[in-house]
């Protein structure tokens, strides 16, 4: 039997209910990420990938029914009691969210913040949690961590606010982080710095990583490989280069061409030029079918899907279409 | 910090003296005469005259306030007209049993409105809450007199489980201590139930609101996604920041809780300050009036301003503003 990998994916799905049909967020998701390594979700607005990323993490709400396997070392986390899933989140697991304001509790300290995993994990007493979070807040470079630990969040800026939730993710050393676009807020100078100190981060501590964004152009910065997003499911996914070099995807190129030219690491989010499917009542077959400039019949057809280009990489999407795609052969 | 309690302080006393000359005005323009009260009916016109001019009460009213006001800055409230007594005695006897009264009565109405707050947030939408959200809003809506009856009633007279009324039993004050202490405990029961407990809803909604619009926030997500328990998701992270909009009524909470303390001291025979205000306005007793308004009026000046005090101290970044402004 070959080590299962750290994380495998298998056939994921959400479904929110509420008033009608219910709304399928995420359909039918499969990847695996081995130990250490890096893989990018990339999509558009509404696309699932929070609700993905909260789905591993089990912190959906109570509207949300999930099915599908989530295995860890071969575990099911799906099928896993609220209390165990508990214990994954912050030890296994770490997470580092889009707003650093709004992801700081305005009435606790930074340090307080960074070091409360460690309290409740690894029951820390006070004393020890200060210096750990001020040696964590060192770990992330932020200056004067003793004095940053005592200040309040409103105090630090954007930047600062970001590499703290980072060393509250870090604390208690999980071995996966997934970071929900973690710099969108940030302007783009101080979105590079935390990026990269992210990505040496990972890299240092030996974490896999999944680095959720709207922007294709900040992948090969911080990710080996890419998974491309549409209305739920994953429509392409890859080495990070190959996928970006040569998207095979109708839609993957679509996100490329919205990148600003000279100015790719400012792109925000590509502008739906039209609406996705109606996520209550998805289409059979491809969901892009609705934007697609390739769109035909055969598209409809669930089976006729699927092109593998290589051994790691996957495309859903007609092979006589991201076939010559893929190698170029019909221009953007 | 200290600047910004002196400047509230200030705008206190002024708010204080607008009251208390208002309660002046109105005092004496009502209809009725203090002199009625002394079985005055057989004295004849001269008489009358006398009485009310050792009073003092034939002096014009702006002079009569003035006066008043002057004895106040000394600690003077005059004497009462019905129980020829200095106001001030009578004050200092009343307003230790109204502060143990709603002392008691503001901690236990917070403290019950925080944990059902929270116990109501957790059980957001389901029927529990609905049953308690109507059960609570009927012993809300139930006017204090009618639920005080009703628990002496119940409770006293059917039971005979608890006092009716007083602060004390006869020949209490005999008694060692610690006894002392339970039977004004006893005696504090009902009425705390009325002032205190009966109205926590009104309160609890305000936390329930709190909690659960910070459970919806990004920090709640991220304290989870540390493997926080929801302990201390809800105790440590939505609680503190639920409760901010909670501190800031506290202010109104106190002056809506010495307001029931007048119908409760009454209904109870609980010798505070709001019996004697009662007695007072039915007596015509100008100075207590005066005194009991002054006093009241203070006490709830003074809890707003330590309310404000207390938001300062549970939001750090209202503290960071008034350190700026210093
Ligand atoms: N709690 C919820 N209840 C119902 N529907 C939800 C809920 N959360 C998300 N959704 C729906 O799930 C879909 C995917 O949302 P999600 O937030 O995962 O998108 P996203 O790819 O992260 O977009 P963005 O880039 O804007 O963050 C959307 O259609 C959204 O309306
Ligand atoms: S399957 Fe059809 S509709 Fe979907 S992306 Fe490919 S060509 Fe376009
Ligand atoms: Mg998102």
């Amino acid at each position: 039997m070959s080590a299962a990998p750290l994380l495998a994916v298998e056939d994921l799905a959400v479904a929110f209910k509420g008033d009608g049909a219910p709304v399928q967020a995420v359909r039918g998701v499969s990847f695996a990420l081995p130990r250490a390594g890096t893989l990018a979700l990339v999509g558009e607005s509404g696309g699932g990938k929070s609700v993905l990323a909260l789905a591993l993490l089990g912190l959906l709400p109570a509207t949300a029914t999930v099915s599908g396997r989530v295995l860890w070392e071969g575990t099911d986390l799906v099928a896993l009691p609220e209390r165990d899933r508990q214990r994954w989140r912050g030890c296994k697991l770490g997470l580092v969210l889009q707003d650093p304001l709004a992801a700081l509790n305005p009435v606790l300290t930074v340090g307080d913040q960074v070091a409360e995993g460690l309290r409740y994990h690894r029951g820390l007493g006070r004393r020890a949690a200060r210096e750990a979070a001020v040696s964590l807040l060192a770990e992330v470079r932020l200056p004067d961590a003793a004095a940053r630990a005592r200040d309040y969040p409103h105090r630090l800026s954007g930047g600062m606010r970001q590499r703290a939730l980072l060393a509250a993710a870090l604390a208690c050393g999980p071995e996966l982080l997934i970071a929900d676009e973690p710099t969108a807020s940030l302007d783009v100078t101080v979105q590079a710095e935390v990026l990269d100190l992210m990505a040496e981060l990972v890299r240092a501590r030996g974490m896999a990583l999944l680095f959720v964004t709207h922007n294709l152009a900040l992948v090969p910065r911080v990710a080996e490989r890419a998974a491309v997003m549409f209305a739920g499911r994953l429509v392409e996914m890859g080495p990070a280069r190959a996928v970006i070099e040569a998207p095979a995807h109708p839609f993957t190129r679509a996100l490329l061409a919205a990148l600003p030219e000279r100015w790719p690491l400012h792109g925000r989010l590509p502008a739906a030029d039209a609406p996705g499917p109606d996520p209550r009542r998805p289409p059979p077959g491809c969901p892009y079918v609705c934007r697609c400039p390739h769109a035909r019949p055969a598209c409809a057809d669930e089976s006729a899907l699927g092109l593998a280009l290589a051994d790691d990489r996957r495309v859903a999407c007609l092979p006589e279409v991201a076939g010559p795609l893929a190698r170029g052969e019909v221009p953007a | 910090m200290l600047l910004y309690v002196v400047r509230r302080l200030g705008s206190a006393v002024l708010l204080l003296l607008a009251l208390l000359t208002a309660v002046f005005f109105i005092a004496r323009l009502a209809p009725g005469d203090p002199i009625d009260r002394f079985g005055a009916a057989d004295l004849d016109a001269a008489d009358r005259a006398a009485v009310r001019h050792n009073l003092g009460l034939d002096r014009p009213l702006a002079a009569q306030y003035w006066q008043w006001l002057r004895g106040v800055t000394r600690g003077d409230f005059g004497r009462s007209l019905s129980r020829h007594q200095p106001v001030s005695a009578m004050l200092a006897e009343a307003v230790p049993r109204t502060l143990l009264l709603t002392g008691i009565a503001y901690v236990l109405h917070f403290a019950l409105a925080v944990a059902s707050g929270v116990w109501l947030a957790r059980n957001r939408g389901r029927r529990r809450e609905r049953v308690a959200t109507v059960a609570g809003l009927v012993l809300y809506s139930l006017p204090a007199f009618w639920l005080g009856q009703l628990l002496v009633l119940v409770f006293s007279r059917a039971l005979g489980w608890l006092p009716a009324s007083g602060v004390a039993a006869v020949g209490a004050a005999w008694l060692p201590w610690p006894q002392r202490v339970l039977d004004v405990a006893r005696h504090l029961v009902l009425p705390l139930c009325v002032i205190g407990v009966a109205p926590v809803l009104g309160t609890a909604r305000f936390v329930r609101n709190g909690v659960l619009e910070a459970l919806g926030q990004d920090y709640v997500l991220a304290a989870r996604a540390r493997g926080l328990p929801e302990r201390a998701v809800i105790w440590r992270h939505a609680l503190r920041n639920g409760l901010l909009p909670v501190v800031t009524i506290a202010g109104l909470n106190l002056a809506f809780l010495l307001n029931g303390a007048v119908v409760t001291e009454v209904v109870f025979a609980w010798p505070g300050l709001g019996r004697l205000t009662v007695e007072a306005i039915f007596a015509r007793d100008y100075p207590v009036i005066m005194g009991t308004t002054a006093l009241a009026g203070a006490l709830t000046l003074l809890g707003n301003l330590l309310a404000d005090v207390l938001y300062g101290v549970a939001d750090p970044r209202v503290r960071l503003a008034s350190e700026a402004d210093r």
